[in-house]
């Protein structure tokens, strides 16, 4: 599928000026450019995460907000950093695109037409783009709900659900950006640096249903959807038989981190505004660290074991990912009330380790079927033959 | 160009402005804790934080050990003054009324009003024969200005984003890109320099705390009135007392009139401090102490009904606070005499329990009280510690664990005299009113604190003298509100037992020192008598 050689898409508009003298083409072709916007991207995304952390410990920790914050202010500035990376990659895209130059092989995924467009943009940039910029204006739906609500305003408002599903675009875009160029180092490196941060990140979304009469805390099923979704995907774009346990280790390293830094964060700047604590506090975990599965590492451990088996017993490749999901999932849904005990809580019935395990199976068939389809329209934007080697 | 935005942002987010100042929240409003003394009752009336609008005020009635049963009629008067002459037009009229039924065991009875608006409003109570006037402000949302800058900045630059992605793939010419991707940069960078900005930006001016309330200034306090002044104090007010006809042992009503003392016109402008609009302190002949709240009946008006048992001279003094200025207290210059009654003849005696002793254990209404105060010395800071009962289950009254009345200095014929303390009291050069959040935290912990309800903070840092504050805010837990938190009210029986008070007296001589505490809903007032050595000198 990959070009062996530029097709030109040159316009009848690109005039007269010659491709090689514009800065868009020389900084188009240059081979950083790809990893210095993409890991942007990606301060950009895990910024919002430590910031989203930060915040709901402050909460948590000290109470509500009556002025900007600078746990906000982080989760914003996240947002602006991504978007204003994904905007300047758009702007080179198209300026090279003006002077004549081709954007077939242009790092970030698929150059794509849009509103009408007459240049092509790509893809994953695009979607990091849009996603920053819908957060930025969530913000204003923000600012009226708490006029109208106050600031004691609950983590599932709508505007914060619109907020949070804005980041997880921005965060996908930087996951089809950085799988767009997985035939590099520094592309693999940043697909099982990006999956993480999706895979925290994203459950969060799923908070909106918890008002909801339902069986199963969605929130679980989010976790277990997601984080089995996003580690099959990561395994099939990358296609190393280590991937799915590095994406387990690194999501445990930024678990490590998150579960260190929010806290701290929390106190640090409650101190330094000269804000107390609650004096209510116990020894409980840090709120949003201490749901992100925690034995991610066995889940991936059966993945790749499933992955195996499948490739040795020749599975059909209709079937295979959904083995793959339900043992992953089911793996993730048994372990989330046992982790939760671990935790503080108390301890988890065996009927509710059944009906966990249960759920986690079946949502993880979900996950392993979508996560196949995903993995395919990943591979097919790889764009990355230009940088191909380094 | 992206790489240097985002180092600029990084450091500008992440640069933690350490010296920006405390910002606790004063405006959000908290739950308005009023002691009233409505006839024969002593009720405290916790009027619950609106918390949407419009939206219910729920107001709880808390009653005391010997509240008589009843009905309260309770209405909402909204008072505000307003430029929009509609808005204003409802003003003085009952939006909404509800009756609670007092029971005849202390506790606390609810009731819940309807709010239409931000604004002053009044909560009107009546009791069939007379009407109390409790003024409160229910605030708006207000978005601050530099709020305003920080989401108008941010949500700028996402539109901004958004059409750079459209100009950038539609423009035939890339420069026009430029424009609206400038545009995304100076946006950011006006939400970002608000954003850290907006933590040390001094707070508009309270509306019902420093300045009076009224509808527009509660709904945008950002609307300041120019010129804008750090300093809000108002003039001294004058107490005035009514005529006191009663005579011993009758019920009467006395009248107070509060007045400005710079132009002579009642002041409406009492605000709610230490849990309650004026604390009036009445010290009888037998050296009985009343602590009273009168009911506001009307701007600047005030009156509470008094039962004084014995003939003599009561000395009077109050203690309240003007909108925008600290706590004063007024002794009134000519307290009251009460004639003997004519059936009864002879005052009565003053019941054994309460005739003033010195630091030591007695008991008061059965509960026993040990209060110790190692050698009071003219100008040097007393600890006077009192243990009331043996369990912390204090109550907090008036927001407090503990209060000490102090008058004196006496000569010890006054002092002790059962028949001649209110006259004493009303030329006593001193008159003090210190309070108490628990026990003495200074030195070793005493045994027996931690009052508050066990979690772990409390079990931790007992004895450690490192962490000795900390140790302090756990045995206070939830009297010192954080963060816009509400006080622990009445409700909360896990305070105590020990009250520490630290109190300098000025000169030596005999003093007459009265402590209140509130234990099973009765409020316990325990007399002493303290001979307060001259500095240096021989005792």
């Amino acid at each position: 599928m990959r070009k062996a050689f530029p097709v030109s898409t040159a316009l009848p508009v690109t005039g007269g000026r010659a491709a090689q003298s514009s800065l868009a083409v020389k900084v188009s072709r240059n081979g950083r450019t790809g990893p210095i916007a993409a890991s942007t991207v990606l301060a950009g995304t895990t910024m919002s995460l430590f910031g989203i952390s930060w915040d709901i410990q402050w909460h948590v920790d000290v109470g509500p907000d009556t002025f900007f914050t600078l746990s906000h202010l982080m989760l914003y500035s996240g947002s602006a950093v991504a978007g204003i990376a994904s905007l300047a990659m758009v702007l080179i895209a198209t300026a090279a695109q003006r002077a004549g130059q081709s954007v077939d092989r242009f790092p970030g995924g698929k150059p794509v037409r849009v509103l009408g467009g007459v240049f092509r943009a790509p893809l994953g940039y695009l979607i990091t783009g849009t996603g920053a910029a819908l957060f930025l204006l969530f913000g204003l739906l923000d600012l009226w709900w708490h006029s109208l609500y106050g600031f004691d305003a609950v983590l599932d408002s709508p505007p914060h659900i619109g907020l949070f599903l804005s980041i997880s675009f921005s965060m996908v875009g930087s996951v089809i950006v950085f799988a767009a160029a997985r035939d590099t180092r520094w592309g693999r490196a940043g697909v099982i640096l990006s999956i993480p941060v999706l895979i925290v990140f994203s459950p969060i979304t799923t908070k909106a249903f918890g008002a909801l009469p339902l069986p199963v805390d969605p929130d679980l099923v989010g976790t277990v959807l997601f984080a089995t979704l996003l580690l099959i995907l990561g395994t099939l774009t990358i296609g190393r038989r280590s991937t799915a346990l590095t994406i387990a280790a690194t999501l445990g390293v930024l678990q490590l981190i998150l579960w260190w830094f929010s806290p701290w964060a929390a106190r640090v700047y409650a101190d330094a505004t000269g804000l107390p604590l609650r004096d209510n506090l116990g020894d409980d975990p840090p709120e949003l660290p201490s749901g992100i599965p925690v034995f991610m590492l066995i889940a991936a451990a059966a993945i790749t074991a499933l992955l195996w088996l499948s490739r040795k017993r020749g599975w059909s490749g209709r079937v295979a990912p959904q083995i793959m999901g339900a043992g992953g999932g089911a793996v993730v849904g048994l372990s989330l009330p046992i982790q939760s005990a671990l935790f503080g809580d108390s301890g988890p019935t065996s009927a509710e380790l059944l009906k966990m395990t249960a759920t986690g199976a079946v949502t993880g068939v979900l996950a392993g079927y979508l996560a196949a389809r995903l993995a395919v329209l990943l591979r097919e934007h790889a764009t990355a033959s230009v940088t191909k080697g380094r | 160009m992206a790489r240097v935005a985002a180092a600029v942002l990084c450091v500008l987010g992440l640069s933690v402005t350490l010296e920006s100042p405390a910002w606790a929240d004063a405006t959000a409003g908290g739950d308005l804790q009023v002691a009233q003394t409505l006839g024969d009752r002593d009720l405290t009336f916790v009027l619950r934080r609106v918390t949407g609008l419009p939206g219910p005020l729920h107001v709880d009635v808390l009653t005391h050990q010997g509240t008589a049963a009843g009905t309260l009629r309770l209405g909402t008067v909204p008072t505000g003054a307003s430029a929009d002459r509609a808005e204003g037009s409802s003003a003085g009229t009952t939006t909404s009324s509800a009756s609670v039924r007092l029971g005849g065991t202390p506790g606390s009875c609810s009731a819940a009003l309807d709010i239409d608006r931000a604004g002053p409003w009044e909560l009107v109570v009546d009791d069939g024969s007379r009407t109390a006037r409790i003024p409160f402000v229910v605030p708006g949302q207000a978005t601050s200005p530099p709020e305003l800058a920080v989401f108008g900045g941010f949500v700028t630059a996402g539109v901004l984003m958004l059409m750079t992605l459209f100009v950038a793939v539609r423009a035939r010419r890339g420069v026009w890109a430029l424009l609206p991707a400038g545009g995304v940069v100076a946006a950011l960078a006006v939400a970002v320099t608000a954003a850290l900005l907006s933590t040390s930006l001094p707070l508009p001016p309270e509306p019902g705390g420093q300045v009076d309330a009224t509808n527009d200034n509660v709904n945008d306090p950002y609307s300041v009135v120019r010129p804008v002044t750090n300093d809000y104090s108002r003039p001294p007010a004058s107490l005035e007392m009514g005529s006191y006809p009663a005579r011993a042992a009758e019920r009467g009503t006395l009248r107070l009139s509060v007045a400005d003392g710079a132009t002579g016109l009642p002041v409406d402008d009492l605000v709610v401090h230490d849990g309650a609009l004026m604390h009036l302190l009445v010290i009888g002949p037998t050296g009985e102490l009343w602590h009273l709240h009168p009911v506001r009946t009307a701007p600047g008006t005030y009156e509470v009904q008094l039962r004084l048992p014995a003939a003599g001279h009561y000395a009077v003094s109050a203690e309240f606070a003007r909108r925008g200025g600290g706590v004063q207290q007024v002794r009134s210059a000519t307290g009251l005499t009460v004639a003997d009654g004519s059936a009864r003849g002879g005052s009565p005696a003053l019941r054994a329990e309460l005739v003033p002793r010195g630091p030591g254990t007695r008991t008061i209404d059965g509960v026993p009280v040990r209060l110790s105060a190692p050698s009071p010395t003219a100008g040097e800071a007393s600890t006077l510690t009192a243990r009331v009962g043996d369990t912390p289950t204090l109550q907090p009254w008036l927001g407090m664990v503990g209060h000490m009345i102090v008058v004196g200095p006496l000569d010890r014929a006054d002092a002790t005299s059962p028949a001649r303390m209110g006259q004493a009291a009303q030329d006593a050069p001193v008159w003090a009113h210190a309070h108490s959040m628990g026990s003495d935290m200074s030195g070793h912990s005493a045994p027996g604190t931690g009052g508050a309800p066990a979690h772990d903070m409390a079990a931790m840092p007992h004895g450690t003298h490192a962490n000795g504050g900390e140790a302090k805010a756990s045995s206070m837990s939830g009297l010192m509100p954080l963060n816009g938190d509400s006080p622990a009210d009445e409700t909360v029986a896990a305070y105590g037992p020990d009250a520490s008070f630290v109190y300098t007296f000025s000169r030596p001589g005999y003093y007459r020192v009265w402590i209140q505490a509130e234990r099973d809903s009765a409020i316990l007032t325990i007399p002493y008598l303290l001979r307060v050595s001259p500095a240096g000198g021989a005792k």
